[in-house]
């Protein structure tokens, strides 16, 4: 290259570079744009995403300072688009709506509004829940899934069982009473139910009760009395060689090998394609609320309605999830990101919003709006059940709460669940010992590395 | 001076061709050896991809250590791999090319047969994953009514702790059409010459195979050989998409955990370390198999010593 190309090749970079620069330097004047992450929770539905688009047209024409717009992503990709987002300092102003799974996914990411809240003088005297996650106040929800028993009355119709009852803290109303119910309504192929001496555990064509299979594994610790997910409560023992981890670990053993009420992993993986109740073919099963988008499939089926959480030890907990909005902290506009979040917690857009997203509104003067509109629509399901389920949920210490490595604790929970569920030979003790000094060493790890 | 301009000549047509290929080389650098370069940076770090927590930059042995002496699941994730890729990669040899040496002959309808085998190679990895998940369903998936014809109670494959890593080796005949058209291709070159000279010495079908046809295709074994290695130690969307690990790690591929530290663990320094051994991993095995081949493989012309 001679050396006046090379001047000008010199002068094109220096002036591109320039140019570039400049771009990334020039403040934007105008409004302020808020970006809301979707997709980490529910939201990524077609009819969600039109009613994202009505509000962010709604907000974007009734607001000059603050625009709006969702960065909709597909769930199963969103954690790592955002973690990208992050680590690329782009992260957007705010997510919504998001589980407390998810805040605790990203547990250092979000911005504590405690302060905007008190400056504001925020009334929340009309919210249903203590949205505090941890130690830290991340966001209001935007609505609550309660966790109930469905139960299929033809079942129990068809066993002259009686059904489970709706009232909370019912007395004698236990596991163990519900397991009793259970083993009355599985039924082998002869159709002999689980207490009878001719019973065949190989040929099981109706299960009493699917458990807890659709939790996660450890969130029923807390049900027998233990800590989240076995661990102390200041996060640095791993505890699930105590009594009540290891009595909830036996009892899931004990009701799909001793009492066959429950199917086993490979039944799960055979019999069920999607939620284990639609099959017909599952007399009992405890879930939360958001699974309503397979009610009209029930309907079609058979007959069903919900009752009351049994209590362990004397106490109920029913494990309730919760879609919240959250301001990341490295947001570049947290004030904004805060107004419109309190713009979407209007009773106007929480109602729209709640019912796209298949859950019970936070707010107490919609949710009995909500129960008039379940009663009309399933009029023979006892919708009260699910709007007292709400006082016996486990807040603020949540099922889905954060432990340090979450996901490491999550996984190594999973597969404790999955070797008890796998062989009849399963040594709930040893498993519970390995899986201790797994989660021991990754809470080591932890702390360690915050030294 | 005919030298000076020739030089000049070579010298115009070199930066043209720089010119022409900037654009991949541009993004080679950007986009494989700058990130290259940064993750055997990080996998000496303690990197996550926080926004707000500060990693520890500072370079460290300790991600190898901790991997070598108190990580479990490393030494089990990579015996998976390791199972998996000893069992899948001579199956899909194997079927690749008999399946190609199938195609080969002059049978009806050849075309269709040819696409038909090729076209799951083409499909998205994903959309053949969900089509095996459907495959292997205990309850309403053709493999267990194949079985139950011969009654056979098949198992639960992918939610069976014994079952699953089979199925996913079997899904990986799911793959066998790209080999296949590359050993087709191969067997096509082979000069016929050689076939019909054997025939006149008398030499049968079988012998024709044995002296003929596969010495001459031991390059293209090798190629496939070589990509069948590097392929199955990357395994990654079929579990992803069908067990995610389970049931209880049963199908944990080094692939699988090196995405669970990147992204949900968020230990992208660990993450790396474990991609570089990888690297280091297949680069071993691929010179292995290269340091193998001057014993197996039959290049046409070669002079051997």
């Amino acid at each position: 290259m001679s050396k006046k190309r090379s001047i000008i090749f010199s002068s094109i970079l220096i002036s591109l570079s320039m140019l570039l620069g400049a771009c990334g330097a020039a403040q934007k004047a105008g409004p302020v744009t808020i970006q809301i992450f979707v997709g980490i929770g529910t939201g990524d539905a077609p009819d969600q995403v039109t009613l994202h688009k009505t509000l962010q047209d709604e907000f974007n024409a009734s607001h000059k300072d603050i625009q709006i717009e969702f960065l909709t992503t597909l769930n199963a990709e969103a954690r790592t688009k955002f973690s990208t987002m992050l680590a690329s300092g782009q992260a957007p102003d705010l997510v919504m709506p998001i589980g407390i799974e998810g805040v605790a996914n990203f547990q250092d990411e979000w911005l504590d509004i405690s302060q905007m809240v008190k400056d504001d003088g925020y009334d929340m005297s009309d919210f249903n829940a203590a949205p505090v996650v941890g130690e830290s106040f991340f966001g209001l929800p935007i609505g609550i899934y309660p966790s109930v028993l469905y139960y299929n009355t033809d079942m129990y119709d068809a066993a002259g069982v009686s059904y489970p009852p709706h009232k909370f803290g019912t007395p004698d109303w236990t596991y163990d009473a519900l397991v009793q119910k259970a083993q009355l309504l599985t039924l082998d192929s002869k159709g002999h139910n689980a207490t009878s001496p001719s019973f065949d555990p190989a040929n099981i064509v109706q299960f009493g009760w699917d458990g807890w299979d659709w939790f996660g594994s450890s969130d029923i610790i807390t049900k027998f009395g233990g800590n989240l997910k076995g661990i102390s409560t200041d996060f640095k023992k791993a505890e699930l060689t105590s009594k009540p981890t290891m009595d909830a670990y036996q009892f899931e053993y004990d009701t799909v090998w001793k009492y066959h009420v429950r199917p086993n992993g490979e039944q799960v993986g055979a019999l069920f394609s999607d939620d284990p109740f639609s099959p017909g073919i599952v007399a009992n099963w405890e879930v939360q609320s958001w699974i309503m988008y397979a009610y009209p499939t029930w309907n079609e089926a058979f007959n069903w309605d919900i009752a009351a959480i049994p209590s362990q030890n004397g106490k109920v907990v029913a494990q309730a999830d919760f879609d919240i909005f959250a301001i990341t902290k490295s947001s570049q506009h947290p004030k904004e990101a805060w107004e419109v979040a309190k713009w979407m917690l209007e009773p106007a857009q929480m109602k729209r919003l709640a019912a796209s997203y298949g859950c019970i509104p936070s707010r107490k003067s919609l949710a009995v709006t909500w129960l008039g509109d379940m009663k009309a629509a399933y009029p023979n399901v006892d919708w009260q059940v699910m709007i007292d389920s709400m006082a016996y949920a486990d807040f603020p210490i949540n099922h889905e709460g954060w432990t340090p490595a979450f996901n490491q604790v999550v996984d190594a929970f999973t597969k404790l669940d999955q070797s008890i569920l796998a062989s009849k030979d399963a040594n709930v003790a040893q498993l519970l010992t390995t899986a201790n000094e797994e989660i021991q060493g990754y809470l080591n790890q932890y702390w360690e590395a915050k030294k | 001076m005919k030298k000076q301009i020739a030089g000049s000549l070579a010298r115009k047509e070199a930066g043209w061709a720089y010119f022409f290929i900037s654009p991949w080389i541009i993004g080679f650098i950007l986009l494989t050896l700058g990130p290259m370069i940064i993750s055997l940076y990080l996998s000496f770090t303690s990197y996550s991809l926080s926004s707000t927590v500060a990693p520890s930059l500072k370079p460290s042995l300790d991600n190898f250590i901790n991997m070598f002496t108190q990580d479990p699941k490393f030494w089990h994730s990579l015996w998976v791999t390791i199972l998996y890729s000893i069992i899948s990669v001579p199956l899909t040899l194997f079927f690749g090319f008999v399946v190609a040496y199938l195609l080969n002959l002059k049978v009806p309808g050849l075309t269709v047969w040819r696409t038909l085998y090729y076209l799951p190679s083409v499909t998205p990895a994903v959309a053949g994953a969900i089509l095996w998940g459907i495959i292997f369903n205990p309850s309403f998936g053709i493999m267990n009514w194949f079985l139950s014809l011969i009654s056979i109670k098949g198992p639960g494959w992918l939610s069976s702790q014994q079952w699953a890593l089979p199925a996913l080796i079997i899904m990986s005949l799911w793959g066998v059409g790209g080999g296949m058209i590359i050993y087709l291709a191969g067997l096509q070159g082979i000069p016929t010459t050689l076939y019909e000279a054997a025939e006149i010495d008398g030499a049968n079908g079988l012998q024709r195979l044995s002296h003929i046809t596969l010495p001459l295709m031991t390059p293209v074994i090798f190629f496939n050989l070589v990509i069948g290695i590097i392929s199955s130690f990357q395994f990654f969307t079929g579990v992803y998409v069908l067990t995610r690990g389970g049931p209880a790690d049963a199908t944990l591929f080094y692939n699988l955990y090196l995405y669970n530290n990147a992204f949900r663990y968020n230990q992208m320094g660990y993450a790396s370390a474990l991609a570089w051994i990888l690297f280091v991993i297949v680069l071993l095995l691929t010179l292995l198999v290269f340091k193998s081949s001057s014993f197996w493989v039959y290049y046409e012309g070669e002079l051997r010593r």
